[in-house]
C-alpha cells in the first residue's frame, strides 16, 4: 500500500526535483555577445530562427542569446520598458505599423547596412535606417476554390449579398493582418471607410483573435474567403497540392507589410549588432525566409523556391499613409461601424 | 386536534429487501399509546418507520391507520406525522413559517393559519416565538416547534425517529419526558424509535425490540424485561444472565416444571411446552435482581454459583459482575447487604418464578 | 499581517502569507502603476469617455451573465444526478468537472468549430441526412454562440459545486415537507432549492468571473467587432501603447471582478454554513422508468452537445489530411510527428517540472494558509483574500509580472500559476477533517506537542488525501495553462500547452489537437486515478 508517509515523501522529492530542474533551466547566461529580442514565430522550431541564428554564429563566431518576449508588439513593449538600461542589442519583427511607435519611444538607433542598396526603395521604411527591412508580403484575400465558385474581384465586391457570411477577418485590435485589412480599406476608401465597413458587415462571418485561428477556420471550411498574405498560396503549394486555396488579386491594389530589425539605442554589443544587421541582408539569411517565415525576402535577386510560383506579387501596391493616431482612429471607425453606431 | 379520537396504527408484514439485507416487520401501536421501537443501529427500525410514513416504498405489506388501509396513499394523506432526528426544522423559515408549512400546502387561508400557529405555540408554551429562527432556539424549544409543526396538520399518528439521538444525556432525559407529557395531554398515537433501550422503556407503553430487520419481541416493557422471548432479546435488554443449558431433566411434578442443568447450577423452570428434544442451544435466563446470596450448597436446585470478578457500588444496590463456567460474564444486582468480595466464589439463590428457559435462536 | 498571530507557532503561515500577498499584489500594482502617469483621474475620465468602455463592459457583463445562467441550467440536472442517483458512467460525468479548469479555451473553441461549425460534424451529418444545401446550425458566430460555448464549457463547474451541496442537502427536511403534504415540486422549491441556492450562487459567480475574463471564445464567436474589457485592455496595451488607458481598463475590470468575487465568497460561506449540520445520504438507483428516460435524455444531450466537440478534437488529431486537402484519412501520423519534434521531450519535461513546482507551491501555500487562516480574526481577510487570485485576469497578472520582474523566469511562471490554482487547492484542503476538527490538534497539544509540531504531525497526515487532491488539481491547471508563458515568455522554456498554441498558430491544427489529447490524457489521468469524488472543487 502506498502509505501517507510515502506519499508525502514522494511529493517532497518531486517538488525538490522540479525546483532543481527549473533552477538549472533558468541560470542566467551572461556570456552572450549579442542579445536579440524576436517574436515567437520567428524563434519557433519551424521559423527562421533555428536556421539563421546558428548560421550567423558560425559565420561570425558571435554567440547569440535569442529572447522571445512574445509577439511583435511585446518585443517592442519590452524594449520600451528597458529603455533606460537596455538588455537587448537587436529587436526583430518591427513592422510598418509598429515603427512610428518605436521611433516615438526612441528605442532604435540608426545603422545603414553595407548592402542597403540591394533593398528596393519602396521597402525602405525609414530613410535614416533606424529600421532595416528583411522581408515583406502583400495582404490579400485567400479564396477556397472548392467552396465558392465565383470569387470577388475587389474590396467592393466583398460587400455583395452573395458573399454573406463568407469572409473571415482578424480582429484589428489583436492581430497584424486584421490591422492590415483596416489599413487597406482606409487606403481605398479614405473618409468613406466607415460607410464601407457598414456595407461589409453582413459578409463577415467572424473576426478571429489572431491570424492562426482565422486561417484555421478558413481551412476547416467555415468560410471560403479569409484575409491573409499572398505568400500563403506558396505555403499551400509547398506542402499540399496547389490550386485549392488561391490568393486573389484585387484591381484596387494591395497594401504590403514590411518586417524589419533595428539596433537598440545604447546597445551593449553595438559591433555585433551591426554584424547581425549586415548578415540579415546576406543571401544565407534572405534565402531562408521564404520557406520559414513565408514572406518575400527584401533583397532583390534572391532566388525563390518553386512553390512561390503560386504566389504572384500583386501588380499594384497601395498605402493609406496613415500616422499611428490616424490608424487607431481608422480601427475605431471600422469597429464602430460594425457595432452599428 | 387529533386528541379527540385516537386511532390504532398497524404495520402488517412491511417488507423491503436490499442486497444483503431484508427488513420485514409487523407491529401495532395501540390507539392513544406510545409504541417504542428499540434496537441496535442498522437493525431496520428507521426503515420500518419510513415505510409506515410512506417515505420508503415497501416491497410488500400494509399500513393500516384506524382500520383504514393507507398503503396506497401518498405520505401526506395517511394521517401520519413525523418528528425527525435533530428535528429537521427548515433553517430558512422562522418558527411560524415552519409550523404553518403543512397548512400552506393544504391551501389554508392566512388568517386561519395564523390562528393555528398561535394556538399551538400557546399550548406548547412558546407564545411570541413566531418570528424566531430555528438557529435561535434552544434544544427544547426546537423540539416543541417540531412537534407543533407536525401537529398543525392534525395527524392521527405521530412517528418519532430518534429525535434525541444527538443531544446530551441530561437534555435527553428532560425532553423525552416532555414528549410523553405532550402525548398524554393531547392523546395522539405515537411510535417512538430509538437505539437507547432505557429511553425506549421509559417512553413506551409497549416496547418492540428489533434486530436484523425483524421484530424479536413486542410487549409491555416489564414483560420484555422479566420474560424475554429469546436469548437475543435478553442479551439486548441485559436484564439477566443467559446460561447455556446442558440438558433438561423432567421432574415428577404435574405443573409442567422441568429442571434445566447448566454448568453453574440446576434450576427448576416452567417447561412452557418445551420438549426435551429442543434443548440444544437453549438458554436459561433469570432476572438479574431476583438472585439473593446464600450459603454454598453445591448441586442444590435453584442455586447459582459463579466467581465475582467486579463489584460496583450502585447507590441502592451493588452491581456484581460474575463469571460462570461456560457462560462468560453476567451482571447481577445484589442487595447492599450482600457480603461478596472480588475473586470469591459466590452462591446465589434464584426463585423459581424468576427463571425461564429460552429456546435456541430461531435461525 | 496583523490578523495572523505572529510567533513560532504559525511560522509557515507568517512567512507564506505575506509571500503570497506579494505574489499577487506586486504584479497587480505593476499593472495599475501606469494609471498615475499623467493623473489617475484624467486617465479614468478618458477611459469613461471612450465609447468602447461602456460597449465592452456591457457586452462583457451581459455575455458573462447569460453564460452563467446557461451553465446553471445545464449543470443543475447533472448536479442532481451526481448527488442523488447511482448509475453507470457517473464517474465519467463527474470527471468532466476538470474540463473548464484544465482544457485551454483555444482547444474548446477549435472543438466547437469542428463540431458546430458550418462545415462541422453536426452540420455535415444533418445536411447529408436531410439533403440540405445550407448548414442548418448557424448559431456559432453570434452572441448565442459565445453563450453556448461558455455555457457548455463551464457547466461542469455548476454541476460539481451544486452536486456537492446537493449530496449533503438535508433529506430529513425534504421528508418532513413531504409528510406535511408538499408535492415533489413544492419540496424542491421550498426545501431543497433554498438549501442549495447558496452553492448555485457561488458556482454562478465563479462561472461569471471565468466568462468575464474569457478572450479567445468571445473574439472568435462573438461576431465582428465585439469586445470585452479584456480585449480592449489588450488592444490598448499592445497596439496603441496607451498604458494609462490599459491600466484604467484593468482597474475597472478588476473592480467588477471583485464584486463578483465578494458575491462568490458570501454564497460560499452560506453554503458551507448550511452544510455543517446536515447528513450525507447514499445516492440511490433511479426511481421509475420516467427518471431513467429523463436521465438518458440528459446524458444524450451532454454527449451530443458537450462531449461532441471534445471528441471532435480527438478525431481531428487522428485525421491525416491529404495533400489536396480534399480527402483525408485516419492514422497516428500527427502523434508520430508530434513525438518526433525536437521540442516535444523538453516540453514534456518542462510541463512536468513546472506543474510539480506550481502544484507544490499551491498546496504548501494552501495547507499553511488553511491552518493559518483558521485563526485569522478578520472575516474579510480570511474569506476574500484567499479567493483574490480568482478575480485577477491572467493577462493583467502575467503582464504585471513581466513588467515587475523585467525578465521573467520559470520560477515566476510557477508562482503565477500557483497563485491562480491555489484558491482551488485551498478549497480542497479546507474540506479535510484534520483541518475542520480542532479536537485532534488539541489532543496532540495536550500530549505535549508544539503548535507547529501538531500541525505537521497531526493536521498534515490527516489532510494528506485532500492535499493530494489539491496538488493534482493545481498540477492539471498548470499543465493546461499557456497564458502565463504567452504573456511573459521565458527564453528556451516551452511547455506542452505552449507547444500546442504554437502548433495551432503555425497552421498545424491536427498536430495541435494531438498535443491537446496528450495533455488531456495526462491531466485527465491524474483526475481519474485520484477518485474524482474527493476532489472538491
Amino acid at each position: 500500500m502506498f502509505t501517507r508517509t510515502h506519499g508525502a515523501r514522494a511529493l517532497l522529492a518531486a517538488a525538490a526535483i522540479s525546483i532543481a530542474a527549473i533552477a538549472s533551466s533558468c541560470v542566467q547566461k551572461d556570456d552572450a555577445q549579442l542579445v536579440i529580442y524576436a517574436y515567437d514565430s520567428f524563434a519557433s522550431e519551424w521559423g527562421p530562427g533555428p536556421v539563421v541564428i546558428p548560421a550567423f554564429e558560425k559565420a561570425t563566431g558571435i554567440k547569440v542569446e535569442l529572447v522571445v518576449p512574445g509577439d511583435a508588439g511585446q518585443v517592442l513593449a519590452r524594449a520600451v520598458d528597458e529603455k533606460a538600461s537596455p538588455l537587448a542589442d537587436v529587436i526583430v519583427g518591427v513592422d510598418g505599423n509598429l515603427l512610428p511607435k518605436a521611433l516615438a519611444a526612441g528605442v532604435l538607433s540608426a545603422y545603414e547596412p553595407k548592402a542597403s542598396a540591394s533593398v528596393p526603395p519602396e521597402l525602405v521604411l525609414d530613410d535614416r535606417w533606424r529600421l532595416t527591412p528583411y522581408d515583406w508580403s502583400s495582404f490579400c484575400v485567400m479564396w477556397d476554390s472548392e467552396k465558392l465558385a465565383a470569387p470577388p474581384e475587389s474590396l467592393e465586391d466583398l460587400t455583395r449579398p452573395e458573399y454573406e457570411r463568407k469572409l473571415i477577418l482578424m480582429d484589428p485590435r489583436t492581430s497584424t493582418p486584421g490591422l492590415g485589412f483596416v489599413e487597406w480599406t482606409a487606403a481605398i476608401y479614405g473618409d468613406g471607410l466607415a460607410d464601407y465597413w457598414k456595407r461589409l458587415a453582413p459578409s463577415i462571418l467572424t473576426m478571429s483573435p489572431g491570424w492562426d485561428t482565422g486561417y484555421g477556420l478558413f481551412t476547416a471550411g467555415e468560410a471560403p474567403l479569409v484575409i491573409s498574405y499572398t505568400t500563403s498560396a506558396a505555403y499551400h503549394a509547398e506542402y499540399e497540392t496547389a490550386g485549392r486555396y488561391r490568393a486573389l488579386e484585387f484591381a484596387e491594389g494591395h497594401p504590403i507589410q514590411v518586417e524589419g530589425a533595428g539596433i537598440v539605442s545604447g546597445a551593449r554589443h553595438r559591433k555585433a549588432a551591426e554584424a547581425f544587421i549586415d548578415f540579415m541582408l546576406g543571401d544565407e539569411f534572405q534565402s531562408a525566409l521564404p520557406l520559414t517565415n513565408w514572406m518575400y525576402p527584401v533583397k532583390e535577386g534572391v532566388a525563390l523556391p518553386p512553390s512561390y510560383d503560386a504566389s504572384r506579387k500583386p501588380a499594384k501596391t497601395v498605402s493609406a499613409g496613415l500616422g499611428p493616431d490616424e490608424l487607431d482612429g481608422a480601427v475605431r471607425a471600422a469597429l464602430d461601424a460594425l457595432q452599428g453606431r | 386536534m387529533s386528541a379527540s379520537d385516537p386511532v390504532r396504527l398497524e404495520m402488517v408484514e412491511l417488507t423491503k429487501a436490499w442486497p444483503g439485507q431484508v427488513v420485514s416487520v409487523s407491529m401495532v401501536a395501540e390507539a392513544g399509546g406510545i409504541l417504542a421501537v428499540a434496537g441496535p443501529s442498522g437493525c431496520g427500525k428507521s426503515t420500518a418507520l419510513r415505510m409506515a410514513a410512506g417515505l420508503e416504498p415497501p416491497d410488500s405489506g400494509r399500513v393500516v391507520v384506524g382500520g383504514r388501509d393507507v398503503s396506497a396513499l401518498e405520505p401526506s394523506r395517511r394521517g401520519i406525522g413525523m418528528v425527525f432526528q435533530d428535528y429537521a426544522l427548515f433553517p430558512h423559515l422562522d418558527v411560524a413559517g415552519n409550523i404553518e408549512y403543512g397548512l400552506r400546502t393544504r391551501g389554508v387561508k392566512a388568517a386561519e393559519r395564523r390562528a393555528t400557529v398561535s394556538r399551538l405555540l400557546d399550548s406548547l408554551g412558546l407564545s411570541g416565538f413566531e418570528r424566531r429562527r430555528p438557529s435561535e432556539l434552544s434544544g427544547g424549544e426546537r423540539q416543541r416547534v417540531a412537534l407543533a409543526r407536525t401537529l398543525a396538520v392534525e395527524p392521527a399518528v405521530v412517528l418519532f425517529d430518534e429525535p434525541l439521538s444527538s443531544l446530551d444525556a441530561a437534555l435527553r432525559k428532560r425532553l423525552r419526558s416532555d414528549i410523553v407529557d405532550e402525548q398524554r395531554r393531547l392523546g395522539f398515537t405515537a411510535v417512538y424509535v430509538t437505539h437507547d433501550l432505557e429511553e425506549a422503556m421509559a417512553v413506551g407503553d409497549r416496547l418492540a425490540v428489533m434486530a436484523d430487520g425483524r421484530v424479536l419481541q413486542c410487549g409491555p416493557p416489564d414483560e420484555l424485561w422479566e420474560r424475554p422471548a429469546s436469548a437475543e432479546v435478553a442479551a439486548f435488554i441485559g436484564s439477566g444472565p443467559c446460561l447455556p443449558v446442558v440438558r433438561v431433566e423432567r421432574v415428577e411434578r404435574d405443573d409442567g416444571v422441568v429442571v434445566a442443568v447448566t454448568s453453574a447450577g440446576r434450576f427448576a423452570a416452567p417447561a412452557d411446552g418445551l420438549s426435551a428434544l429442543e434443548t440444544a442451544g437453549a438458554r436459561l435466563f433469570f432476572d438479574r435482581s431476583a438472585a439473593t446470596p446464600c450459603a454454598a450448597a453445591p448441586g442444590e436446585t435453584g442455586v447459582f454459583s459463579a466467581r465475582c470478578v467486579r463489584l460496583d457500588y450502585a447507590g441502592d444496590s451493588l452491581e456484581c459482575v460474575v463469571e460462570a463456567d461456560g457462560a462468560g460474564l453476567s451482571s447481577l444486582r445484589l442487595p447492599k447487604t450482600a457480603e461478596a468480595r472480588v475473586g470469591d466464589m459466590i452462591s446465589l439463590r434464584v426463585p423459581e418464578a424468576a427463571v425461564r428457559i429460552l429456546p435456541a435462536a430461531a435461525r | 499581517m496583523k490578523a495572523v498571530r505572529s510567533g513560532r507557532s504559525s511560522l509557515p503561515a507568517a512567512v507564506l502569507f505575506p509571500a503570497f500577498v506579494a505574489a499577487l499584489l506586486v504584479p497587480l500594482g505593476a499593472a495599475f502603476m501606469p494609471l498615475f502617469d499623467g493623473g489617475a483621474a484624467s486617465n479614468l475620465a478618458r477611459a469613461f469617455a471612450d465609447p468602447r468602455f461602456f460597449r465592452s463592459f456591457s457586452y462583457g457583463l451581459s455575455q458573462a451573465a447569460a453564460s452563467a445562467v446557461l451553465a446553471a441550467a445545464i449543470g443543475l440536472p447533472g448536479a442532481f444526478l451526481i448527488a442523488r442517483r447511482d448509475f453507470p458512467g457517473k464517474r465519467l460525468l463527474s470527471a468532466l468537472s476538470a474540463v473548464p479548469f484544465c482544457v485551454p479555451p483555444l482547444i474548446i473553441a477549435v472543438g466547437f468549430v469542428l463540431y458546430y461549425g458550418r462545415e462541422g460534424f453536426l452540420n455535415r451529418v444533418l445536411m447529408a441526412a436531410f439533403g440540405l444545401d445550407e448548414p442548418p446550425i448557424g448559431f456559432l458566430y453570434s452572441f448565442a454562440g459565445v453563450v453556448m460555448a461558455h455555457g457548455f464549457y463551464n457547466f461542469p463547474v455548476v454541476m460539481r459545486f451544486v452536486g456537492d451541496a446537493w449530496a449533503t442537502a438535508p433529506r430529513r427536511h425534504e421528508d418532513a415537507a413531504r409528510l406535511l403534504g408538499a408535492s415533489e415540486r413544492r419540496v424542491f422549491m421550498t426545501v431543497t432549492l433554498p438549501s442549495i441556492l447558496p452553492s448555485i450562487g457561488a458556482a454562478m459567480s465563479l462561472v461569471f468571473l471565468m466568462c468575464f475574463y474569457s478572450f479567445v471564445i468571445v473574439l472568435l464567436f462573438g461576431g465582428p467587432g465585439v469586445g470585452t474589457p479584456e480585449v480592449e485592455l489588450y488592444r490598448a496595451a499592445r497596439f496603441e501603447f496607451d498604458r494609462p488607458l490599459a491600466s484604467a481598463f484593468a482597474l475597472v475590470e478588476t473592480a467588477v471582478a471583485m464584486g463578483a468575487l465578494a458575491l462568490y465568497a458570501a454564497f460560499e460561506r452560506r453554503a458551507a454554513g448550511d452544510r455543517e449540520e446536515s447528513e450525507r445520504g447514499a445516492p440511490t438507483g433511479f426511481r421509475g422508468a420516467g427518471e431513467v428516460a429523463l436521465a438518458a435524455l440528459y446524458g444524450a444531450f451532454i454527449a451530443v452537445c458537450f462531449i461532441g466537440p471534445l471528441a471532435s478534437i480527438v478525431a481531428e488529431s487522428l485525421t491525416i489530411r491529404s495533400a489536396s486537402r480534399v480527402g483525408s484519412g485516419l492514422g497516428f501520423g500527427n502523434y508520430v510527428s508530434l513525438f518526433a519534434r525536437r521540442g516535444f521531450a523538453p516540453a514534456l519535461a518542462n510541463t512536468a517540472s513546472l506543474g510539480l513546482l506550481s502544484a507544490a507551491l499551491a498546496s504548501v501555500a494552501g495547507f499553511s494558509l488553511s491552518v493559518g487562516l483558521k485563526r485569522a480574526r478578520s472575516p474579510i481577510l480570511s474569506k476574500i483574500l484567499p479567493l483574490l487570485p480568482l478575480g485577477v485576469s491572467g493577462v493583467v497578472l502575467a503582464y504585471g509580472w513581466s513588467s515587475a520582474l523585467g525578465r521573467s523566469s520559470a520560477v515566476a511562471i510557477a508562482a503565477v500559476q500557483a497563485v491562480s490554482a491555489y484558491p482551488f487547492a485551498l478549497r480542497a484542503i479546507q474540506s479535510s477533517v484534520g483541518l475542520s476538527d480542532e479536537r485532534y490538534v488539541e489532543a496532540a497539544r495536550s500530549l505535549g506537542s508544539s503548535r507547529l509540531g501538531a500541525a505537521l504531525r497531526v493536521r498534515l497526515p490527516m489532510a494528506a488525501p485532500s492535499i493530494a487532491s489539491g496538488f493534482a488539481f493545481a498540477f492539471a491547471m498548470s499543465a493546461g495553462d499557456a497564458n502565463a508563458l504567452i504573456a511573459a515568455p521565458v527564453a528556451g522554456f516551452e511547455t506542452l500547452a505552449l507547444l500546442l498554441y504554437r502548433l495551432a498558430g503555425s497552421y498545424r491544427l491536427n498536430e495541435a489537437c494531438a498535443a491537446a489529447v496528450v495533455l488531456a490524457i495526462g491531466t485527465g489521468f491524474i483526475f481519474f486515478v485520484k477518485d474524482a469524488n474527493d476532489v472538491r472543487l
